[in-house]
């Protein structure tokens, strides 16, 4: 282990020395940002607000929608419901293959095909919230008590019953918990999807980072902190009352 | 009553006029919040059908068939982006430990510590990698080193937290006897609860290299090393070529998944 670290220091130029030379750099980066450096313009504070309001929207979005798709695709990606073995098994091959692919190069290629703004932006993380909600609610099917279920085959019902019926039930405070939980991803990736062109705060953060707007920046960050620690905080609480 | 009802009745009590009701305030607030987010957003039908095509040709430009000559370059990208994960997880998992000591209930006898512990994790855990990224790139310039210390940083708030929540689990009486035998604080930490959680730590930390790999794979968007620096030159430019890094990623990432679920199940 030791060996793959020193390894990817080495790949990566990172040493203590360079950190030890980067701290003061950094320490007089974040002085500028800072309000008692230059006060900040208030005058800035619509726009930020327009763009946090939809970083947020897109995020809320993309949660409703991507559960909301989830739930019908486990009836081919979780064993007990699925039809044959095959189509299970090309249901978690698909989930596995989305997966696999970082929520931003989507959004960076979806902005190719659809343009700037933030439908591209959306679509990522509708895809990406589709993808771990499928995942975790499969896995908690796949544990669920058996009972109910092989009491509705025993008495002639069919798959779509089976799910409705015996399972659902069971899983819907998990149900709930995952959405939540994908929220919380969606609403930091949402912060920075502006980076490749995709909509919300992380637009006018990147502008104004690369024209050296040091209050201007200070400002979307803290805002943007506040905002994404308030909506990952109520709803990892509303998550912890759920299980 | 049909079969289904009685098979419903078997295994629960009927559907009761509270689950309904919670059932319809769910989808009431779904919809509600959809036309909340919608509203204002600009997004249109339109839009959509107008980039699927668009998307659909992408789609065969970049994978009919990937420009395999350019394998050597994503590996050595992909190589980077693995470099950085690994590097910036080994960061976060040391740093967690004091940070997830402090924020474990059962350790520190003093109410207020463990709450402050805790919320300062959320704080950390609250900035997005991308964002630490820029912010260490204009401060220490571009570069897989900025890359490092984004994930790093980050990484700490949830390895942190999954180190907390682990330590609150470990036997209080076992803690309590160390103490009454006279150990030190940081011995009875020592000898009572690192034996007992460092299989489940290295776990957490597996788990978080995940995450990780995905998080590198982007940092190069902003110029924070990795294999993102060369989506980031070739998107719009060749798409052959971020063909063949979209697979090189697909793998690489899937690859790392199933190896860190193997070790992870044998950890536990």
């Amino acid at each position: 282990m030791l060996a793959i670290l020193v390894w990817s220091a080495q790949g990566t130029g990172a040493s203590l020395k360079a950190f030890a030379e980067g701290v003061p750099q950094m320490l007089a980066y974040f002085q500028k940002l800072s309000p008692s450096h230059k006060p900040w313009p208030l005058d800035y504070l619509p726009e930020i607000k327009d763009r946090l309001l939809e970083t947020v929207k897109i995020s809320f979005a993309a949660t409703v929608i991507g559960a909301a798709l989830a739930l019908p695709f486990v009836m081919v990606a979780t064993r007990p419901l699925a039809a044959n073995g095959f189509v299970y098994t090309l249901g978690r091959g698909f989930l596995n293959l989305i997966r696999t692919i970082p929520d931003l190069v989507l959004a960076n290629i979806l902005v190719a095909g659809f343009g700037l703004g933030p439908l591209p932006g959306l679509l990522a993380l509708i895809i990406f919230t589709f993808g771990v909600v499928t995942k975790l609610l499969a896995d908690t099917i796949e544990t669920v008590d058996a009972g109910p279920m092989e009491a509705i085959a025993a008495a002639g019902g069919t798959r779509l019953q089976r799910a409705v019926f015996a399972i659902f039930p069971q899983i819907a405070p998990d149900y709930i918990a995952y959405s939540l939980y994908a929220l919380e991803i969606n609403v930091r990736v949402a912060a920075v999807l502006g980076l490749v062109g995709a909509g919300g705060i992380g637009q006018i953060l990147y502008r104004d980072i690369n024209f050296f707007m040091y209050s201007r920046v200070g400002m979307i960050i803290a805002a943007t902190f506040v905002v994404v620690f308030l909506i990952d905080s109520t709803s990892s609480w509303l998550r912890s009352k759920l299980v | 009553m049909s079969a289904i009802e009685q098979a419903n009745r078997f295994t629960r009590p009927s559907r009761t006029g509270g689950e309904t009701a919670r059932l319809v305030i769910y989808l009431v607030l779904s919809l509600a919040v959809l036309a909340w987010a919608f509203s204002g957003l600009e997004v249109s039908r339109e839009r959509v059908l107008r980039g699927l095509p668009q998307m659909a040709s992408l789609f065969k430009e970049m994978f009919f068939p990937p420009d395999w000559s350019y394998t050597p370059k994503v590996l050595t990208g992909l190589r980077e982006s693995l470099q950085i994960a690994a590097l910036g997880t080994a960061i976060a998992a040391v740093l967690a430990l004091p940070f997830g000591a402090l924020a474990a209930r059962n350790l520190i006898p003093l109410r207020g510590v463990p709450f402050v512990g805790k919320t300062l994790l959320n704080m950390i855990r609250t900035f997005p990698e991308l964002v630490l990224a820029l912010v260490f790139i204009k401060a220490l310039g571009p570069g897989p080193f900025a890359g490092v210390l984004a994930v790093g940083f980050h990484s700490i708030g949830m390895i942190g937290k999954l180190y907390a929540e682990r330590i609150e689990t470990v036997d209080k009486n076992a803690l309590e006897a160390l103490a009454a035998a006279g150990a030190s604080p940081l011995e009875v930490f020592r000898y009572g609860v690192v034996p007992e959680v460092l299989p489940d730590f290295l776990s957490f930390a597996l788990y978080r290299f995940d995450l990780n790999v995905r998080a590198a794979t982007v940092l190069g968007l902003v110029g924070a090393g990795g294999i993102g620096t060369l989506i980031q030159f070739q998107i719009n430019n060749d798409w052959p070529k971020v063909g063949t890094i979209l697979v090189g990623i697909i793998i690489t990432v899937g690859l790392v998944d199933f190896i860190s679920a193997k070790f992870r199940s044998r950890l536990a």
